[in-house]
């Protein structure tokens, strides 16, 4: 009995393993997204997290520093991307990489897969060299990148797109695990087999190396390291105790030259391990943890465990508190379409429906209203300017009414959620598509669009929806939905993934071109 | 149990390992058939969609037996190792360590020392040199906006790939070398230090680095950011963007 005591006393959690699992339970607080399959749309998204957690996970309460920078920087061409930068620098400041060892989530899933028992790789010179590639990707796909893109006004957050298995892991697969996205396999292609198989080589890395994708890819590391000199909580080393006797740096698993150092994560594993109890957990002169709180006296030992244990009781009432607040259950949002009938059938969002009828407002002037286009196959895409398929598609829309102009009619919507001056952005290119705003968001959701662009719709001339279906299209795709639409076929599934056979007429090669300077754009018409 | 341990560990691996490979290739097996020529039409297009739910739930279902065996296998050697008695990790030392605790009681240095010093600098600086090397060719064509004019991101990575991998990995290559011939001078110069007359360190001292001003200069140009960026409306852009799912990033499609 006592030996079974003992056992668990030593397998205990850590109080950084406890910290870690607030952290990322905090972070995903909306629980009910895991079983809506939908994503926390609340205001308190406005604030970036200061861990790695993407922004498309069901329970994610906050947005990604690290996507929200290279948004950020990719929308740089219209807005100086200040608001995240100083987010960055403030949370640099205060915490630098302890983010990393305590209140990152992507971090204690890379511990735990660590913990799998096989042989590991330890630390050495072929890890020293490679935790420098988080910076050649920090500097290539977060900033240089994205920057050259804004210029285009195209934005493309490079980080997100090629590599980062957090999106995968929490965004793509943690919404494709929810039955009520079984439409959205439909949407996978190239893009996801390519970016499961980086997810794996990452997690298998993680399991044999200690915190794999930590030290070697994570930018967001990277930037938190820039802080490690001026980081104001932290692991400290009072150099007049210290002997150099390097035991500190070879109990570390992290690549540190010296405690404390760009790659420290300041996990405090080192503390113990000092023989001349040098190294303190500090928050600027207060230490935190540490052996001077081992060798003080009893009563301040206690009121040291009596602060740490009032911490815990307020840090678990915020958790209890937001559990609560983002799992409340909300009215069912009524169905914005009336339970109408035209020419026999129900008016839906659904293929073989009738379409509900809309108003938009154009820019350049006038109105666009669907039911005015009886007789002709309409194409309705939703998208925005922050959004990078979006902006990618829009020339095959453009290509598509220039080569079938009497077959078809086509609007482009963008989504109520205007952060660019549209105007502005329709200036740069020459498209002859008529672009119109979704002011109140009504008309996406009467299409059962909610939070995910781009949206593509096609209805027939009878006015019967052939296809609904949220993600990229090709040219080669949109002909075949136009002919499917002509002929009074459903389109047979949702297929809008990238094709394997290049088609001549689409330009997809080659940026639209861009319209003269002095060419204004159309103002929109209220 | 002991000796089982090893050999647990080593399946645990060899598992993990076929495991993951089964995953990546069932997922690219699906990619394969998608695009097969029978589910093309004349235009390229799908006929079916490359992924559906069932097909994937099928080709997991594939996996449940071995998946089993290696939550079992993990099981069974967590417990083995639970059972061990727990080895205190050994504080290793690097050549570098060593050497710096040498050198502080050291009372002068010997020429080989100094010499393994002055070799340490010129291996630095060449090492310095072709990174500035690589840098400057890879920054040939990151800094040149000609190279990402295409809207086709596909080629644009593929052309970056072949342009700024190759220095990045020659610049990781330098560093690793680098890293290699200063070990082994650490080493060299460990060995000249050895039988040196030794005196009392004196305790170190800290390098003066004006922490807190920068700190302070810092936050304070943090919070400037910070309400300017609220200002300029990227609060409402990281909200937009958070509420949002732009389906590419997250590598739906």
């Amino acid at each position: 009995m006592g030996k079974m005591i003992g056992w668990i006393k030593a397998h205990l959690p850590t109080q950084r393993r406890l910290i870690q699992l607030y952290a990322a339970l905090l972070y995903n607080a909306h629980a009910k997204g895991f079983i809506t399959g939908n994503i926390y749309t609340g205001s308190s998204k406005i604030l970036c997290l200061p861990g790695f957690n993407c922004y498309s996970c069901p329970g994610a309460i906050g947005a990604c520093p690290l996507g929200a920078l290279q948004n950020a920087l990719a929308a740089s061409g219209t807005r100086a991307p200040m608001y995240v930068l100083g987010i960055l620098m403030l949370f640099g400041l205060t915490l630098g990489r302890t983010i990393c060892g305590f209140l990152c989530p992507v971090g204690l899933l890379q511990e735990w897969l660590h913990k799998i028992p096989t042989p590991k790789l330890g630390k050495g010179r072929v890890t020293r060299v490679l935790s420098w590639l988080k910076y050649i990707i920090l500097a290539v796909f977060v900033v240089i990148i994205p920057l050259w893109y804004a210029l285009q006004r195209y934005p493309v957050p490079a980080f997100c797109k090629y590599i980062c298995p957090v999106g995968t892991f929490e965004g793509a697969v943690g919404l494709l695990s929810n039955p009520v996205n079984e439409d959205k396999f439909s949407m996978l292609g190239i893009l996801f087999t390519r970016k499961f198989v980086i997810l794996i080589a990452i997690v298998v890395a993680c399991v044999f190396v200690y915190r794999a994708f930590c030290r070697f890819l994570c930018p967001l590391g990277a930037i938190y390291g820039l802080f490690a000199k001026v980081a104001f909580i932290g692991v400290k080393v009072d150099v007049p105790k210290c002997t150099d006797c390097g035991r500190c740096v070879g109990h570390c698993r992290m690549d540190v030259k010296r405690v404390g150092d760009h790659e420290c994560i300041h996990c405090g594993e080192c503390i113990d391990v000092c023989p001349t109890k040098a190294i303190s957990f500090k928050a600027g002169r207060y230490v935190l943890h540490g052996p001077q709180i081992d060798a003080a006296p009893a009563p301040e030992q206690k009121k040291v465990r009596r602060n740490r244990r009032l911490a815990w009781i307020a840090a678990l009432l915020v958790l209890a508190g937001a559990l609560v607040y983002y799992n409340l259950p909300t009215e069912p949002a009524a169905d914005p379409v009336p339970e109408t009938v035209v020419n026999d059938l129900p008016v839906g969002k659904e293929v073989g429906m009738a379409a509900p009828d809309f108003t938009v407002p154009v820019y350049g002037g006038g109105e666009f209203t669907l039911s005015e286009h009886r007789g002709k196959v309409v194409i309705v895409n939703f998208w925005a300017t922050w959004c990078t398929p979006c902006c990618q598609e829009l020339p095959h829309f453009d290509e598509l009414l220039a080569n079938h102009a009497d077959e078809v009619v086509i609007v482009a919507i963008h989504s109520e959620l205007v952060t660019d001056d549209v105007e502005g952005y329709l200036a740069g290119f020459d498209y002859q598509l008529p672009f119109a705003l979704d002011e109140s968001g009504e008309v996406i959701t009467s299409f059962g669009g909610s939070t995910m662009l781009p949206q593509t719709i096609v209805i027939n001339a009878d006015g019967v929806i052939t296809y609904n279906a949220v993600g990229s299209v090709t040219y080669a795709r949109l002909e075949s939905l136009l002919k499917a639409a002509q002929t009074g076929e459903a389109a047979a599934e949702a297929t809008p993934e990238a094709t394997a056979t290049p088609v001549p007429t689409a330009t997809p090669t080659q940026a639209p071109t861009r319209a003269p300077a002095t060419q204004r754009g159309p103002g929109l018409t209220r | 149990m002991t000796r089982l341990l090893p050999w647990l560990r080593g399946a645990t691996a060899v598992m993990t390992l076929l495991l993951a490979l089964l995953l990546c290739w069932q997922c690219i097996d699906i990619y394969a058939d998608g695009n097969a020529a029978e589910n093309l039409d004349a235009g390229g297009v799908h006929i079916a969609p490359v992924y559906t739910r069932e097909d994937v739930g099928a080709r997991l279902m594939t996996l449940a037996i071995p998946a089993g065996v290696y939550a079992l296998l993990i099981a069974a050697t967590a417990l083995v190792q639970s059972r061990e008695p727990q080895q205190a990790e050994k504080a290793g030392m690097t050549a570098e360590n060593r050497l710096r605790l040498m050198k502080r009681r050291v009372a002068e240095l010997p020429a080989a020392a100094a010499h393994e010093e002055v070799l340490r600098r010129n291996i630095w600086i060449a090492t310095a040199a072709v990174l500035t090397l690589c840098a400057a060719m890879a920054g040939l064509f990151l800094l040149n906006g000609s190279n990402f004019v295409s809207w086709d991101l596909e080629v644009v990575m593929g052309e970056m790939l072949r342009h700024v991998a190759p220095w990045a990995a020659v610049a990781l290559l330098a560093v690793y070398v680098a890293l290699r011939a200063c070990d082994a001078s650490f080493t060299r110069e460990c060995e000249a230090l050895k039988g040196q007359a030794t005196v009392k360190p004196d305790p170190m001292q800290e390098k003066p680095f004006p922490a807190d001003v920068l700190r302070a200069d810092l936050y304070a140009a943090a919070i400037v950011f910070i309400v300017l960026g609220v200002m300029n409306g990227g609060l409402y852009d990281v909200l937009v963007k958070a509420i949002n799912i732009c389906t590419e990033c997250i590598g739906l499609g």
